[in-house]
């Protein structure tokens, strides 16, 4: 039977085929994309899949540079993406982004940024310069230093 | 008889150029995290080769996955979906057919639309 949402549109003619499956990553705390169940900061391994977290970046990173011979994705959603299916942890040695900068500067990540009434600061991170100093950026402008 | 299976080269290549194909059309930006979790879902399967039904799985997944999330359900619009829809179905054929075109993958897959309706969904 046609299934209608408010637009009117048929919504069953242009279902994916066979997108029957069923979820059982629901049954995991897991990450928002991709149904690896790295969430937990400082996880050797996906739960899942006994796979380690530095197996799976580097995975991650091949998928990205072998993609960019064909087509084009946004450094800035990869690394973003990428930093929630494998969390940083806190000491992790990173490079970073000040905002309206261009250059990538070295230093340790310290943590999300304990401040959640603020909305502007929402998904800012807090890392440690070289220098010491406590510097707060996007997730989004943060990566490992082993990229 | 064996299979039929891709290596992660061949995957690339048709997520890939389903990307750019769907790039000539529209706004891609709803393609980017789709791709990135396809990836993901692949690694949990290992470093291939990969069947095609791994393949299908995998971006439905990731598809799924994203018209679920919070971040992206309060914001996501129908055309959001409808790109990724679009984008699964477009790769998905690529797979199958390398070399496809996008209208040809359109016409394969829905049954039930026109070519340049589908298109208009995602324009």
């Amino acid at each position: 039977m046609p299934s209608f949402d408010n637009d009117g549109i048929d919504r069953q003619t242009y279902e994916r085929p066979n997108c029957g499956s069923t979820r059982p990553h629901d049954q995991h705390f897991h990450s928002p994309i991709g149904g690896l169940t790295l969430n937990c900061p400082g996880a050797a391994t996906d739960a899942s899949t006994g796979i380690s977290r530095s197996e799976i970046g580097r995975i991650l990173d091949e998928w990205y540079d072998g993609y960019r011979r064909f087509s084009r994705i946004d450094e800035d959603v990869f690394l973003s993406l990428r930093n929630q299916l494998i969390p940083l942890t806190p000491g992790e040695p990173v490079q970073f982004q000040e905002r309206g900068k261009r250059r990538w500067f070295n230093g340790t990540y310290d943590g999300p940024v304990d401040n959640p009434g603020n909305p502007n600061r929402s998904g800012d991170v807090i890392v440690l310069s070289r220098s010491g100093r406590r510097v707060s950026v996007f997730l989004s402008s943060v990566r490992r230093q082993s990229r | 008889m064996n299979e039929v299976t891709y290596t992660r080269a061949q995957v690339t290549m048709a997520l890939g150029t389903a990307h750019g194909q769907l790039d000539e059309v529209t706004d891609t930006s709803p393609v980017e995290p789709l791709t990135i979790g396809t990836w993901a879902q692949l690694t949990t399967m290992g470093n291939g080769p990969f069947t095609y039904d791994q393949v299908m799985s995998a971006l439905n997944e990731a598809a799924n996955d994203l018209d679920s999330v919070p971040e992206y359900e309060s914001s996501d619009t129908i055309w959001e979906q409808d790109v990724r829809n679009l984008a699964v179905n477009a790769a998905l054929y690529q797979l199958a057919h390398p070399g496809a075109s996008l209208r040809e993958a359109i016409e394969a897959q829905y049954e039930f639309s026109d070519v340049d309706e589908v298109l208009g969904w995602v324009s």
